[in-house]
């Protein structure tokens, strides 16, 4: 290793910026969170331990109503997403046309939120008013679809590069190998192939469920008949201002996504380890 | 099986990838217990034409037969072959034992009677006692013989090598090569081996088919492929030949200017070649030339001590090189002195094309 001729305190220097820069981005959010647990709320000169806004919010039928629906949400987008993200890496291995076929996929990174949220919902609304004047059909008037919609839009990009940069890794004579002992192509690629890109596969799932359980624009824009989590909080706040409720819902969102990127990282070290 | 259906028997198959042709149309036939190896320089074909029986690749052309049932159509699962490939294709979340017994595993084979196959495999390979091994905590030798025991394994008609010890040095390369003959001679099924590296075709072959450019060149035992090569290439590629070409004028080679003498007469005005073995060639130290040899003078531009054979090397007045091996012996000359090369006239083989 370099290291062991470089400057120790260069080194130091390193680690010190990176620790000031998390710290910069989350005490934000770290502040946040300890007014949620303060029983005299923001800007009091006291400070007494509480959970009570916390078992508040879990009292409140609304806002269980609206995890509800963010978790199966989050879930159905997982379910839509990761097939077609996986198939979506295949297709560009085998493809002569990597380099559109990758602008085309990570298109959707490129439009801003609420640009692509107010067209999809223009698009909708023809799509629902031509099914329902034609077939008789409800298809595209807003509802859990239209929100499933906008979300896989925004996810299959992260979940398509996240299983491409496992895949790179994978030996594809592995698959001819399992051809000629007889394997069918989807053995081949269930007993050799899926196990080893499985931490892409992880990662992309938990990456997903972040990026659904964040999500608010696309998500408030095409949305029918249902809160999401973050939708509700920003109606909340608008039309209540910041209560102690706010904070502790804001505590919940950042928590969550903590643990599971917690979680993730936990158990990629602990299998590079292994 | 009967010895009259070939194991292998390819009409006219042939590969192309856009406007690149990889395999002209070519047949190939290879006898049951066969141990046939397909060789040449790399990008000539040989590893296509192997695929292309193994069924990872469709021909645009032609029919591919295994003992005697056409195959052109069927994906590679669904083909009588096993292959061994040149690295990278263990399954590394797998242990060896469930390497090898992948393929049986898939045949719902039952467990007991898996295992005890699985260990009669990695005793012919000689990997006993590492059933529970990972792939990546094995050199490379042991991992080329668990890809061996787990083609093996499957029992298949035909078992296809692709380069299997290209990524091997060389002392273990000639251990390998020797191991698979034996191995062969063993278990009794046809192998068909591609490789880039003489020594090795020579070592395991009985016949040697050698490809280039997209054809097939020429084919043959290594005896007869090394001493009695039809092709110009063949002599070119096998061995080290020095090759003078010409038109031929009955009994000698018109190399512009000088007359070689022929082993045997040519046609008057037909362009040929002549090679001769480096072995067969010697510097003829202010000694006469003997009766019935052929002679050129040059200067010695090169001399390098191998060991066993001491190999010089002389431009010639045309300004070609010619080697010149002896086993044993260096040749007193100093580099640049003029030295006589020389060699017996029947040494020489005619190769019209």
């Amino acid at each position: 290793m370099m290291r062991e001729y470089g400057n120790p305190w260069a080194h130091r220097a390193k680690w010190l910026y990176l620790i000031f820069v998390v710290v910069a981005l989350m005490s934000p959010v770290l502040h946040t969170v300890t007014i949620s647990f303060n029983e005299h709320g923001f800007g009091a000169a006291d400070y007494d331990f509480t959970l009570v806004y916390y078992f508040d919010l879990f009292r409140n039928e609304e806002i269980l109503a609206a995890l509800g629906w963010t978790f199966w949400l989050a879930f159905v987008v997982v379910v839509v997403t990761l097939p077609m993200g996986i198939l979506s890496a295949k297709f560009y291995q085998t493809t002569r046309w990597k380099v559109p076929f990758l602008l085309l996929m990570l298109a959707p990174l490129f439009i801003p939120a609420d640009i692509m949220a107010a067209a999809l919902l223009v698009y909708f609304k023809t799509l629902s008013r031509f099914f329902s004047d034609t077939f008789g059909l409800e298809w595209f008037d807003l509802s859990m679809t239209t929100a499933v919609i906008g979300q896989v839009l925004w996810c299959l990009p992260y979940v398509f590069v996240v299983v491409l940069v496992t895949m790179a890794r994978y030996h594809a004579e592995q698959t001819e190998a399992a051809r000629i002992c007889g394997a069918t192509a989807w053995r081949a690629f269930w007993d050799v192939e899926f196990p080893q890109i499985k931490a892409g596969v992880f990662s992309a799932t938990a990456f997903t469920v972040i990026l659904s359980f964040n999500e608010y624009t696309r998500t408030n824009f095409l949305k029918g008949g249902f809160e999401t989590f973050p939708t509700y909080i920003v109606s909340y706040m608008l039309n209540t201002g910041m209560t102690p409720e706010t904070y502790a819902m804001s505590g919940l969102v950042s928590m969550t996504s903590i643990v599971i990127v917690g979680a993730v990282l936990l158990l990629a070290l602990r299998k590079e380890q292994a | 099986m009967s010895n009259s259906v070939l194991a292998v028997e390819a009409t006219g198959i042939a590969k192309s990838y856009g406007t690149v042709q990889a395999l002209k149309p070519t047949d190939l036939r290879i006898e049951p217990n066969e141990y046939y190896v397909l060789l040449g320089p790399s990008g000539g074909g040989k590893t296509t034409t192997l695929r292309l029986i193994a069924g990872l690749v469709r021909p645009t052309a032609g029919r591919i037969s295994i003992y005697g049932q056409d195959v052109t159509e069927l994906a590679p699962d669904k083909r009588s072959t096993s292959m061994v490939f040149q690295s990278y294709a263990l399954f590394p979340h797998m242990t060896v034992e469930e390497n090898v017994a992948y393929g049986l595993t898939l045949r719902r084979m039952p467990r007991d009677e898996i295992r005890a196959e699985v260990s009669r495999m990695l005793d012919l390979v000689g990997l006993n006692g590492y059933d529970n091994r990972r792939p990546h905590e094995l050199s490379g030798g042991q991992q080329q013989r668990v890809q061996l025991a787990r083609s093996l394994v499957l029992h298949s008609d035909i078992l296809l090598l692709d380069e299997p010890l290209a990524a091997l040095d060389a002392k273990l390369r000639k251990d390998m090569c020797l191991e698979l003959k034996n191995i062969q001679k063993t278990v009794g099924v046809t192998f068909v081996h591609v490789t880039h590296n003489q020594e090795e075709a020579m070592t395991v072959a009985d016949r040697i088919g050698l490809v280039a450019g997209g054809e097939l060149v020429e084919q043959g035992s290594p005896e007869a492929i090394y001493n009695r090569p039809e092709k110009r290439f063949t002599a070119d590629f096998i061995g080290e030949n020095n090759i003078f070409d010409g038109t031929a004028t009955g009994a000698g080679l018109d190399i512009g200017g000088r007359v070689l003498g022929l082993p045997t007469p040519a046609e008057t005005g037909r362009e040929i070649s002549l090679s001769v073995r480096s072995e067969d060639m010697r510097l003829l130290d202010g000694e006469p030339k003997p009766e019935g040899w052929q002679a050129l003078s040059g200067t010695l531009i090169d001399k390098v001590y191998l060991g066993l054979i001491g190999s010089s090397v002389v431009r010639l007045e045309s300004g070609q090189d010619i080697t010149v091996r002896q086993v044993g012996a260096m040749s007193s000359g100093e580099v640049g002195a003029s030295v006589t090369v020389a060699w017996p006239t029947e040494a020489g083989r005619i190769h019209l094309s």
